[in-house]
């Protein structure tokens, strides 16, 4: 199976060179990023709040895909890391009024924080048993922001109401640049060594140490590295959703979501998440309205049949009939 | 100045009640080819996991260059300029060759293209560089495992049976690259086999093992002829 030619690309910063095939995409990438910038002044807010429901969601699939999709470690616990920064952005801007960005920055490094501690622990597990004891973690963490050692802060199972000090229409652009970023920095970090370092990971862990790679550090970076883009965008979910509790901000939505995002459009890729993440975005309008019960058994059913059927995800199906370039940078 | 690279001291290991390594000491000079030779469940591949820090050896030591490596982790000894091969194969088979190369020169950034480009040339892999690695020959596979440990420039490299499952001109061409190593950049090889033919007329000096213990070690002459070690193949 015969690859890009690389002869060209001697002095190249990354790896693996920057494309000159595939750069079609990138082109597409900044027109709609252009016409998202002029959206709010030409629609409706309900449109507005969808299209920021799909950065969020791009947001969370990409920042999930930079840990799970590259090393394998599938985080079925990742709501924990929205969750904690949600609610520590929030308290932050709202009790303690810092600026929102620093409260939303603030959030992120809580849920690194977080992640470094954990990740030493829960790392340690295989397969599964780190997809589960991740599940475990979350739902237990629920449950200590529920109880009455947090409720001072948290005000406990019912949560409350609050107004963030910015405007719909900056929330929109603050969370378009948040994914925008999130997308930059997949980019960065599948293209480079460190993401080829992830890869190897998920192919043979043991291996990696002959090489002199360090698999738990590196486990552990990129943990935290999804950790802190997770949060950053979870803290400007929540603020567009004026109301915290622990049900809907640990709620297992915003990780089964993402997670067939990812394999939908192609785990592992930098695009991936994103097609991935529009597609479904607007399938969820649909869901949503139409099968409020059933949703989550449709999205479980879904996410069996792609890993059944398309393990590789759209991504590499594209790449599979030559319609994409072979390229770690699409 | 002791002409000594690595030494395993009086190390045993144990799995359970099964002694795979049994108080064995050796020691491997520099810039030498250095052969492990011993039956199947003789403990070589054991005694290879122990020595780069897959396993902990539950008694004894292990040093290289005089330090003592016996509680680091695999990648720290890596990095000390250890490097080893597998008995089976353990390349990226989703990542393409190239991939492969660079990303075991992790140590030394900067040139780690333009010397992956040398060694497909010197290893005549150039014609694969961007292919999956998983679709290269057994051959060409096994070639491509010891040119990774030369991208972080190995000075001792354990190799575990790199001439098996090898035609004969890759097989060459792999004991070529060896001695070239080894006369020209010093390095310096320790490396199991089941051919004889390579032992004798590659090796140095070789060790025999059977059951967890050394059982001779000399010349290639003196191994040939050693009682103990033909008892060992061949039974009485």
């Amino acid at each position: 199976m015969r690859r890009n030619d690389h002869s060209q690309k001697m002095n190249s910063p990354g790896i693996l060179g920057i494309p000159h095939e595939g750069v079609w995409i990138y082109a597409i990438a900044m027109i709609l990023v252009a016409l998202f910038i002029v959206l709010p002044h030409v629609t409706s807010s309900y449109i507005v709040s969808v299209i920021l429901t799909l950065f969020v969601y791009i947001g969370y699939a990409v920042s999930w895909n930079i840990m799970s999709g590259l090393t394998g470690y599938v985080n079925f616990g990742y709501s924990l890391f929205l969750g904690i920064a949600s609610y520590t952005s929030v308290i932050l801007i709202i009790d303690y009024k810092i600026w929102w960005p620093f409260g939303w920055i603030l959030g992120g490094l809580s849920a690194v924080t977080i992640a470094l501690a954990l990740g030493g622990i829960m790392l340690r597990l295989r397969g599964s048993y780190f997809a589960i004891g991740m599940l475990a973690l979350l739902l237990g963490i629920k449950l200590l922001y529920t109880s009455k050692y947090l409720s001072p802060m948290t005000r406990g199972g019912y949560g409350f109401a609050f107004i963030e000090p910015l405007s719909l229409n900056a929330m929109y652009y603050a969370l378009c640049f948040l994914s925008l970023l999130c997308i930059f920095i997949a980019y960065k970090v599948i293209t480079s060594t460190f993401g080829a370092k992830l890869i190897a990971i998920r192919e043979d862990e043991e291996g990696v140490g002959s090489l002199g790679i360090n698999a738990t550090g590196n486990k552990i970076a990129a943990f935290a590295l999804s950790a802190f883009l997770g949060g950053l965008i979870s803290s400007g979910h929540i603020a567009f959703q004026n109301y915290i509790e622990p049900e809907s901000a640990f709620n297992m939505h915003w990780t089964i979501v993402p997670i067939v995002m990812v394999l939908l459009g192609g785990p592992g890729s930098v695009w991936g998440p994103v097609i991935g993440a529009v597609i479904l975005t607007f399938v969820e309008e649909f869901l949503w309205s139409h099968f409020t019960q059933a949703y989550m058994m449709i999205y479980g059913a879904v996410m069996i049949l792609l890993v059944m059927l398309m393990p590789g995800g759209i991504i590499e199906w594209l790449k599979g009939r030559g319609t994409l370039p072979k390229i770690r940078t699409i | 100045m002791s002409s000594v690279l690595l030494e395993v001291q009086n190390v045993t290991k144990t799995f359970g009640r099964l002694v795979a390594i049994d108080n064995l000491s050796l020691s491997v000079e520099k810039e030498r080819i250095t052969g492990l030779i011993g039956p199947n469940g003789a403990g070589k591949t054991t005694l290879f996991n122990v020595i780069a820090g897959v396993l902990r050896p539950d008694r004894g030591k292990v040093f290289y260059n005089g330090a003592d490596i016996s509680h680091l982790q695999p990648y720290q000894i890596a990095r000390m300029g250890i490097g080893r091969t597998w008995q089976l194969i353990r390349i990226f088979s989703k990542m393409t060759v190239m991939e492969n190369l660079v990303i075991a020169a992790n140590l030394k950034e900067g040139n780690e293209y333009q010397k992956a480009m040398e060694m497909l040339e010197l290893f005549g892999l150039k014609n694969e560089r961007d292919n999956y690695a998983g679709e290269l020959s057994v051959g060409q596979q096994k070639i491509l495992s010891v040119a990774r440990i030369l991208m972080f420039d190995a000075d001792l490299m354990l190799l575990d049976e790199i001439a098996a499952g090898v035609n004969p001109t890759e097989q060459i061409k792999i004991l070529d690259v060896i001695h070239e190593l080894c006369d020209q950049k010093g390095k310096t090889f320790l490396i199991i086999e089941h051919d004889m033919d390579v032992i004798m007329e590659h090796c140095d000096k070789v060790i025999c093992m059977n059951f967890g213990e050394k059982i001779a070690e000399g010349s290639c002459d003196k191994i040939q002829n050693n009682e103990k070690v033909i008892e060992a193949y061949f039974g009485t």
